[in-house]
């Protein structure tokens, strides 16, 4: 039998498989009302997770208003000396940013609004806590993934430019040349090598 | 008849509770947990608290798991700071990171615990509320220190 994990077993349901032994004789069927003490709690996480993804939200849409800033001024940057390819790419990795941004935003500010209704609304505060949970889990899942693409990309970034340093050094700074015979110049003596 | 409101929440309608909670727990209330909050009304911290169900438990658990994910990230990115001797960061990483550590080992006590769940939720939850707290405090540093960027230099362009 499905059950919705957000909503309280009813009378005499307490587990996902069956009806447990005696059960609740009456009431609302184990709904959980929080306190004033724990609705000062939760009303405070739930505001700053609010903030948290307004902030979230106006980075999002600040990079989108970038990505189309430098969109309608590719012309001009491009008469400036920029590459056009460098500025594509660099509109093209600005784009996930914005969007996990505003995903985050969402979910932060999903979260908070949930909570919010915990410490509002009478008879479904296990349903709406569990909801913000579920929406913070996501939220962190996301952070997660971002920061581990973030620090692959920067280590990945970081050896290229050292590899590239490296072989450029290599090539400015040596002395050797080779001086290969042309077509139709005498070959050069070989060296007879001394024996001890 | 007016009673005094304990400190943690309460199962609506009252009453003592005989047997097993609807909350979850077959089991019931733990002896320790019972009357010594008055007729019908939990005994406060450590008492009759809400047991979540299995189905809930997963939730909550996976909330653990990726606030603990995330508190790992985070304090890779303190260890990265600290090669850039970026010292202000690493500590603004860690104690993210911490109260992110902190807010999901509470979590998972929710799970594999019982008898306090409640009181463990409320715990991760104030720790979640204190790193998004930090993280809105540095915002906002950063915010003021970029409009007072921008205010010199506005002012040193007009000026000259």
């Amino acid at each position: 039998m499905e059950h919705n994990p957000y909503h309280p077993p009813g009378p005499g349901g307490g587990w996902a498989g069956g009806p447990a032994p005696g059960g609740w004789p009456g009431g609302l069927g184990g709904s959980y009302e929080f306190s004033p003490f724990e609705n000062h709690t939760i009303g405070s996480t739930g505001r700053r997770a609010s903030l948290w993804g307004i902030v979230a939200l106006i980075s999002g849409v600040l990079v989108l208003g970038a990505m189309g800033a430098v969109l309608v001024l590719r012309g001009e940057l491009v008469a400036q000396g920029l590459e056009p390819n460098w500025i594509t790419i660099a509109v093209v990795a600005m784009a996930p940013f914005a969007l996990v941004n505003l995903a985050i935003g969402g979910l932060y500010m999903g979260a908070g609004r949930a909570l919010k209704q915990v410490v509002d609304t009478e008879g479904n505060d296990v349903e709406h806590m569990l909801q913000a949970l579920d929406k913070l889990a996501n939220a962190f899942r996301l952070e997660v993934i971002v920061s581990i693409v973030g620090v692959l990309l920067g280590f990945g970034l970081g050896f290229t430019m050292a590899f590239l340093q490296i072989d450029l050094d290599d090539v400015v700074e040596s002395d050797a040349t080779f001086d290969l015979p042309q077509p139709g110049e005498a070959q050069p003596e070989p060296v007879e090598e001394e024996t001890p | 008849m007016n009673q005094p409101q304990p400190p943690y929440g309460h199962q609506p309608g009252g009453g003592v509770q005989p047997g097993p909670q609807p909350g979850g727990h077959p089991l019931g209330p733990t002896p320790s947990a019972m009357g010594s909050g008055g007729p019908g009304m939990p005994a406060g911290y450590g008492g009759l608290g809400y047991e979540f169900t299995h189905p809930q438990n997963s939730i909550i658990d996976k909330a653990a798991t990726w606030a603990k994910g995330l508190a790992i990230m985070l304090f890779i990115e303190a260890f990265l700071q600290l090669v850039n001797m970026n010292l202000l960061m690493v500590l603004v990483y860690v104690a993210v990171g911490v109260s992110f550590w902190k807010a999901g080992a509470s979590m998972r006590s929710v799970v594999e615990t019982q008898g306090h769940d409640v009181p463990h939720l409320m715990e991760a939850l104030s720790q979640v509320g204190t790193a998004l707290l930090i993280r809105l405090i540095l915002t906002g540093i950063a915010v003021a220190f970029l409009v007072l960027g921008v205010a010199i230099g506005v002012a040193v362009f007009l000026a000259s």
